[in-house]
């Protein structure tokens, strides 16, 4: 019973912290430019993340290991530190855009000043991961994100047409009028499949495995919940694709805040629908905002060998504790300066592209090395599924840059 | 394999340095072969019309008594924001003599959606009103979608 409520919380969790501010904003304007065309990506993208997500949490069983160790031990000093910064900047500027995405959720409830917002929630988050275990962060902020299932319901309440968003799980391109415009299609193809496989979330993972103790007898858990929870995580944003598609295209509307998402919940739910929306976008981007932060310092204290983890008491992890702190100071100064935080999401999703192979490529070693991992190295199916995935994400790598820049960040 | 892993990382750092001056090499080319600040002003103008449309929507749901005072009260303010910080950026755009007059045309278009913005709050209580104002928000939707469509190649 205790393991099957263990399952059912960790697919819950997974499910809950799939979303934050930049997939929601891609997943809908993805929906308002293209109707069901991009789904395949968000096909694409979660087996991508369901297959590095179980290496990366199978590895902190088996060897106790995350991320930023396997980086550093595999690619070397040099790659790893280039690797280590760009992340960090990559998680710095996502928690500044998931602060400012609370501040301004918080606004649309409360009427207050966004800068005066942006400082409580900074308080809010340092007493937040300062007095909240682990274990709580993650199930009180996973669950309650899981208010976001109302886009999913209205999504299916505006009525899609089934036949046509069947089709749109097959990987397509639609017949656009001009070279421009192709640009930009692939440009969302990148950003979208990016906001899923988004390297933070594996950091997190495999680090939140070795914070919950877990050995190599979790390793069906961390499977189970991996394909469950970010399956079912994976219908958030086809529900927002659909939201898009459905209130948002035939209006011409593209979302560039939070409170536009919301709106949609409201044309079909009501005030009800409103309330339910921006208490869901809260909890996920409050989620986000810890996650990236607890990344950044994850990393930091891996790469460096610092004592890590939210289990020990601060004073034994000085270093680690000192830098999400700094991490979340950072973000917030950055917000304050008055920078849209629609646009720096958009900005730190693409940088992620450029990172994504370097961060899963030693993970895809040491899963498939059997020195290492003894019987539970990667199978056939992992392997190739890996090495596909790999492909995938140095090609977006390739392409991200150059895309930003033709597209002026997908505006055309 | 430590040092495979070496080799494919600076092949990797390689190519998306090259990458990144071939794409900045076709972005001048490409750049110089079109009027200057066409696809900036083009930029403006969507996002003009999607802010535009959404206040229609806003207006709509707001009506039908779908929302908080307090987010009509904020998401109507952070719309104005908007609509008056991309007033700023099209006075920044320049642009070929040709088309300065299609300037002059969004400027009056953003001035009016800042303008129509700002009735939003007390509007949005009779229903009369609101009626009048999702149309004068539709009327400014179609306006700038003809103006976009003029800057399509």
């Amino acid at each position: 019973m205790k393991k099957f409520l263990e399952i059912f919380l960790g697919i819950l969790t997974a499910m809950g912290g799939f979303v934050e501010i930049g997939e929601l904003t891609f997943a809908l304007n993805a929906g308002a430019k293209y109707r069901y065309s991009l789904l395949w990506v968000v096909v694409l993208g979660t087996i991508g993340i369901i297959v590095f997500g179980e290496m990366a949490g199978r590895i902190a069983a088996v060897k106790g290991q995350p991320v930023f160790n396997l980086i550093r031990e595999r690619a070397g000093f040099g790659a790893g530190l280039v690797t280590l910064i760009a992340a960090n900047v990559v998680n710095i500027l996502t928690c500044a855009a998931e602060i400012g995405g609370v501040a301004l959720v918080w606004q649309l409830l409360s009427g207050f000043p966004y800068r005066g917002l942006i400082l409580i929630a900074l308080l809010f988050f340092l007493l937040t991961v300062w007095f909240f275990s682990f274990q709580a962060i993650e199930r009180v902020f996973g669950l309650l994100g899981l208010l976001m299932v109302i886009f999913i319901i209205t999504g299916i309440a505006s009525g899609p047409d089934w036949t046509q968003a069947a089709n749109g799980f097959i990987p397509n391109v639609p017949a656009l009028t001009s070279r421009q415009e192709y640009f930009v299609y692939f440009y969302f193809v990148v950003a979208l499949m990016s906001s899923i496989m988004l390297p933070y979330e594996t950091y997190f993972y495999a680090s939140g495995g070795i914070e919950d103790a877990w050995n190599p007898a979790d390793i069906k858990l961390n499977r189970i919940i991996v394909i469950i929870g970010f399956t079912l995580g994976s219908l958030l944003a086809v529900g927002l694709i659909f939201v898009g598609a459905h209130v948002f295209m035939p209006r011409q509307i593209e979302a560039q805040l939070p409170g536009t998402a919301a709106l949609a919940t409201a044309s079909v739910f009501g005030r009800w629908g409103l309330l339910i929306a921006v208490a869901g976008m809260f909890f996920a981007f409050a989620g986000a905002a810890i996650e990236t932060a607890l990344s950044g310092a994850y990393n930091m204290a891996q790469f460096c060998g610092w004592p890590w983890g939210k289990y020990r008491p601060p004073r034994k992890a000085a270093r680690f504790n000192y830098s999400w702190m700094i991490i979340f100071v950072i973000a917030a100064l950055i917000m304050l300066t008055g920078v849209d935080p629609v646009s720096i999401v958009e900005y730190s999703i693409i940088f992620s592209v450029i990172i994504l192979p370097f961060t899963y490529f030693p993970v895809m070693l040491i899963a498939s090395d059997p020195t290492v991992m003894g019987p539970h190295t990667n199978g056939t199916i992992a392997k190739v599924l890996g090495w596909f995935y790999l492909l995938v994400i140095t090609l977006a790598a390739l392409l991200a840059l150059p895309l930003l820049i033709i597209t002026h960040g997908g505006q055309g | 394999m430590q040092k495979r892993v070496r080799l494919w990382s600076i092949w990797l750092q390689v190519a998306i340095l090259l990458t990144f001056v071939a794409a900045t090499a076709f972005i001048i080319i490409d750049v110089r072969s079109k009027p200057a600040g066409k696809s900036d002003l083009k930029i403006v103008v969507s996002q003009l019309r999607s802010h535009a449309a959404e206040s229609q929507l806003l207006v709509e749901q707001a009506a039908a008594q779908h929302l908080t005072s307090t987010y009509l009260i904020s998401h109507t303010h952070k719309l104005q924001e908007m609509a008056q910080s991309l007033s700023k950026q099209l006075n920044s755009i320049k642009v070929d003599a040709s088309l300065d007059v299609t300037r002059t045309r969004v400027t009056e278009l953003a001035t009016a959606l800042n303008n129509f913005l700002g009735n939003v709050p007390q509007s949005s209580d009779g229903h009369s009103d609101a009626t009048a104002m999702k149309q004068s928000f539709a009327d400014l939707v179609s306006q700038l979608i003809e103006v976009e469509n003029s800057l399509k190649e």
